[in-house]
C-alpha cells in the first residue's frame, strides 16, 4: 500500500512538472557545469557497496542490499532534485528511459531465454574437453551474453570434471573467457557494451574488436591448455579413466530458446539501423525503434517463459533472483551515476576536470577502464570513461553527435573503453556479474575456489595482467 | 606411543636420499617408514634449527626415523655418511606430533567425504582436540545470484590432531589429499 503510494506521489510530480520538463533538456546538459565534484559520491557509496558488501558480510547483503541502493539512490535523488528542480528531473527520467528500462529489459530477457537451455550428459574433463567447452562459452558469449554462456556451461564443465581433484584452475579460466573476455564482440556479450550501444554506439561496430578479443583470448586460452595438462598428469589413473559405460550423451534441452536468442539478436539489430521516428515521455525523446525492441524482447522473454518445460528451470536452478538483483542495484547506479556523468560530459568545465586531464591516451584509457572495472562494475565504468573521453575530445558537443565524430576519428579511445571494461572484469571476482554466480555455482558443486586475493595472487595478476600489458603494446 | 627419532644431517639432499634408500635396500622390510624432513611439511621448532637452516641454506636435513632401527641409522651414517659429505649434527627423541586443520564446503556431499576422512576411522593412537563442526542451511539462499552470492548449504571444520608420528603423518596424507581441507605443518613432539 505504501509503495502504491510512493508510485503515485511520483507520477504526480512528475505530471505536474511535464511541461517543465520538457523544456529542461537543454539545462540539464548545463548541470555538468555548476555540479561540485563530491555529488559524484553516492555513486562512489554504491559502487563500493556492491564490491565490498559481499565479500566481508555476504548475509547482510543478501537480505539488506535492496535498502543500501535505495539510501544511496535517495542519497543522491532527493538533494538532486531539491537543488536543481526541473532540469535534474529530466536527467533522472532520461536516465530511467534510455538506459535503465531498456537495458534491465535486455538483461532480463537474455537471462530468461538462457535459463531455458540445458546441456545435458557427461564428458571426461581431458584438457581437450576442457578447452573445447570454454571455447564455445567464449564464441557464444557474444550472442547469449557472459552471463547467459556462464550459466548454459558451467554445470556441463563441473560434471565433466567432477572426478578431478585439481578443479579450481579450470573455473577460473572459465571466468577469464566465457564470463568476461568471450562478451566483447557484440552489444548482447556484456552490459557496457549495451550501455554503449543505447548511447550510439552501431551495433556491428564493436564486431570490429574481434582483433584484440581473438589476441587475448587466445593468448589466455593457450596458458589454459597448458596449466590444465600440467594439473591433468597429476591426476589419478581413476580421475583420468574414460567415462565409459556411465556416459551419458551430450544434448540440449530447450533448445527451441536458440531461435528466441536469433529474435533478440534481430531486434537489438533492427533498433540500430531502422529510425522511424521519437515520441516524447515525460519529457525524454525516445526512438519509436527502441520502444519496438523492447516490446519484441518482452515477448520473446516471455515466449520462452511458456514454451520451456519447467523441469529444465529446475536443472538450471533459475529463480527471478539475479534479475530481481540487477533491477533493484542498477536502479541505484543509473541513478547515482547521472553527476558524474554530466559532469564528466562536460569536459574541462565540469568538477571532474581533474579526471578528464589525468587520463589522455588510448592505452591509458584502457588501464584506467580496466583498472576500475576491475573493482568496481564495469558497465557504469564503461560510461563514465566514454563520457571521459567525449568530454575530453568533443566537450560540450551532444552525446550521439560526439560519439559518432569519436568513432571516425579517435576510434582507438572507444576499443580501449570497450576492451578495458570487458576485457578487465575477469581481474576480480567483483569485476563482473557472472563472476560471482560462477565461483558460487562451483563451491556448491564442491569445488575450493580461491579466496578474493588467492584469485588476483594466483591468477589475474600472474597470467592477465601480462597479458593486457602485451596487448597494450601491440594495440594502443 | 611409538617413538621416533629426529636426527638432523648435513650434507646434500640428493646423496642423503640414496643413502636412506641404500640403507632400506640392506634391511628390507625392517627398516621401511623413515622419512626425509623435506618431504612432510615440518614446523620449524626452535629459532636455533631457523638459524641452522639459514646458514646452512639447503645442506641441512632432518630424517625421521622409527625408534626401532633409529639407532642403526644414525651408526651407518657416522660410520659411512663422511665418505659422501654427510655428517649427523644432532639428535632428538620424537615422542609424537601434532597438526591443525580446518575444512570448509558448499556441497552436502563433499561435507559427508570430508567428516569421514577427518572425523571418523582415525589411525590408531590419533585423537582430535577442539574440533568444532559448523553446518548452516538457509534455503532462503538457494540459487545463483550474481551480486548478492550467499550459500544455502555450509559445513566447516577445524581442530587439531594429535598422536604418534606414524599416525599423524597418515593423517596428514589423508587431510592433505582432501580438495576442501587445509592441513596445517606438522608439529614434533618431542620426548
Amino acid at each position: 500500500m505504501r509503495r502504491r503510494g510512493l508510485a503515485f506521489a511520483v507520477v504526480a510530480v512528475a505530471v505536474w512538472l511535464f511541461p517543465e520538463l520538457a523544456a529542461a533538456s537543454e539545462s540539464a546538459a548545463d548541470l555538468g557545469t555548476i555540479l561540485p565534484a563530491w555529488s559524484a559520491l553516492p555513486f562512489v557509496g554504491i559502487l563500493l557497496s556492491i564490491a565490498i558488501f559481499p565479500l566481508v558480510a555476504p548475509h547482510f547483503w543478501h537480505h539488506h542490499y535492496p535498502k543500501v541502493a535505495l539510501a544511496w539512490g535517495l542519497l543522491l535523488a532527493v538533494p538532486f532534485v531539491l537543488v536543481y528542480h526541473a532540469p535534474a528531473l529530466h536527467s533522472l527520467a532520461h536516465m530511467a528511459i534510455v538506459d535503465y528500462v531498456p537495458f534491465i529489459i535486455l538483461i532480463g530477457t537474455l537471462f530468461t531465454i538462457g535459463g531455458g537451455i540445458f546441456v545435458r550428459g557427461s564428458l571426461r574433463g581431458s584438457p581437450l574437453v576442457n578447452a573445447v567447452l570454454i571455447v564455445i562459452g567464449t564464441a557464444i558469449a557474444s550472442c547469449v551474453g557472459t552471463t547467459g554462456a556462464a550459466m548454459l556451461l558451467i554445470r556441463p564443465l563441473l560434471r565433466a570434471n567432477r572426478q578431478r581433484r585439481h578443479r579450481a584452475h579450470i573455473v577460473v579460466f572459465f571466468i577469464f573467457l566465457v564470463a568476461n573476455i568471450g562478451g566483447a564482440l557484440t552489444p548482447l556479450g556484456d552490459p557496457p557494451l549495451f550501455l554503449g550501444f543505447l548511447h550510439g554506439v552501431p551495433f556491428a561496430w564493436t564486431l570490429g574488436l574481434w582483433k584484440e578479443m581473438l589476441f587475448v583470448a587466445g593468448l589466455t586460452l593457450a596458458v589454459f591448455v597448458g596449466f590444465d595438462t600440467y594439473y591433468w598428469r597429476r591426476e589419478s589413473p581413476e580421475a583420468r579413466a574414460p567415462v565409459g559405460s556411465a556416459r551419458e550423451l551430450l544434448r540440449i534441452e530447450g533448445w527451441h530458446n536458440f531461435l528466441l536468442l536469433g529474435g533478440v539478436l534481430a531486434a537489438v539489430v533492427l533498433s540500430g539501423v531502422w529510425h522511424p521516428g521519437e515520441v516524447s515521455i515525460l519529457g525524454v525523446h525516445q526512438g519509436i525503434q527502441n520502444i519496438l525492441r523492447d516490446v519484441i524482447l518482452v515477448g520473446l522473454a516471455a515466449a520462452s517463459w511458456v514454451t520451456t518445460p519447467r523441469a529444465v528451470r529446475e536443472e538450471n536452478e533459475y529463480t527471478w533472483g539475479p534479475i530481481k538483483e540487477v533491477a533493484i542495484l542498477f536502479a541505484g547506479i543509473f541513478a547515482t551515476m547521472i553527476p558524474a556523468l554530466l559532469m564528466l560530459g562536460a569536459g574541462e568545465h565540469g568538477a571532474l576536470a581533474f579526471l578528464v586531464r589525468a587520463v589522455q591516451s588510448p592505452r591509458q584509457f584502457f588501464w584506467a577502464t580496466g583498472s576500475l572495472s576491475s573493482f568496481l562494475d564495469n558497465a557504469p565504468t564503461y560510461l563514465t570513461f566514454l563520457q571521459t573521453a567525449l568530454g575530453r575530445i568533443y566537450p560540450g558537443v551532444m552525446e550521439r553527435e560526439a560519439i559518432a565524430r569519436l568513432i571516425a576519428e579517435n576510434a582507438s579511445y572507444l576499443v580501449a573503453v570497450s576492451t578495458g571494461a570487458v576485457f578487465m572484469g575477469a581481474n576480480t571476482y567483483i569485476g563482473n556479474a557472472p563472476n560471482f554466480m560462477v565461483k558460487s555455482i562451483a563451491e556448491e558443486a564442491g569445488v575450493r575456489m580461491p579466496s578474493f586475493f588467492g584469485y588476483m595472487v594466483r591468477y589475474s595478476l600472474p597470467i592477465l595482467i601480462p597479458i593486457f600489458a602485451v596487448t597494450t603494446l601491440v594495440f594502443f | 606411543m611409538s617413538k621416533w627419532l629426529k636426527i638432523g644431517v648435513s650434507g646434500n639432499e640428493q646423496v642423503l636420499r640414496g643413502f636412506l634408500a641404500g640403507f632400506r635396500a640392506a634391511g628390507g622390510r625392517r627398516f621401511l617408514g623413515a622419512v626425509l624432513g623435506s618431504d612432510v611439511p615440518l614446523v620449524v621448532e626452535s629459532l636455533s634449527e631457523k638459524l641452522r637452516r639459514l646458514l646452512a641454506a639447503g645442506s641441512h636435513h632432518v630424517v625421521l626415523a622409527p625408534a626401532t632401527y633409529a639407532a642403526r641409522l644414525v651408526r651407518a651414517l657416522e660410520r659411512e655418511g663422511g665418505t659422501v659429505g654427510l655428517a649427523v649434527r644432532h639428535q632428538a627423541e620424537v615422542a609424537g606430533a601434532r597438526f591443525a586443520f580446518r575444512a570448509e564446503t558448499f556441497n552436502p556431499d563433499t561435507a559427508k567425504e570430508l567428516r569421514t576422512a577427518l572425523l571418523e576411522g582415525l589411525p590408531e593412537g590419533l585423537e582430535l582436540r577442539d574440533v568444532q563442526v559448523e553446518e548452516l542451511r538457509d534455503e532462503t539462499l538457494r540459487g545463483a545470484e550474481l551480486y548478492t552470492p550467499a550459500h544455502h548449504y555450509a559445513w566447516r571444520v577445524s581442530g587439531e590432531a594429535v598422536g604418534p608420528l606414524t599416525a599423524i603423518l597418515e593423517m596428514h596424507r589423508r587431510a592433505s589429499s582432501l580438495d576442501a581441507a587445509t592441513a596445517e605443518a606438522v608439529h614434533l613432539i618431542l620426548g
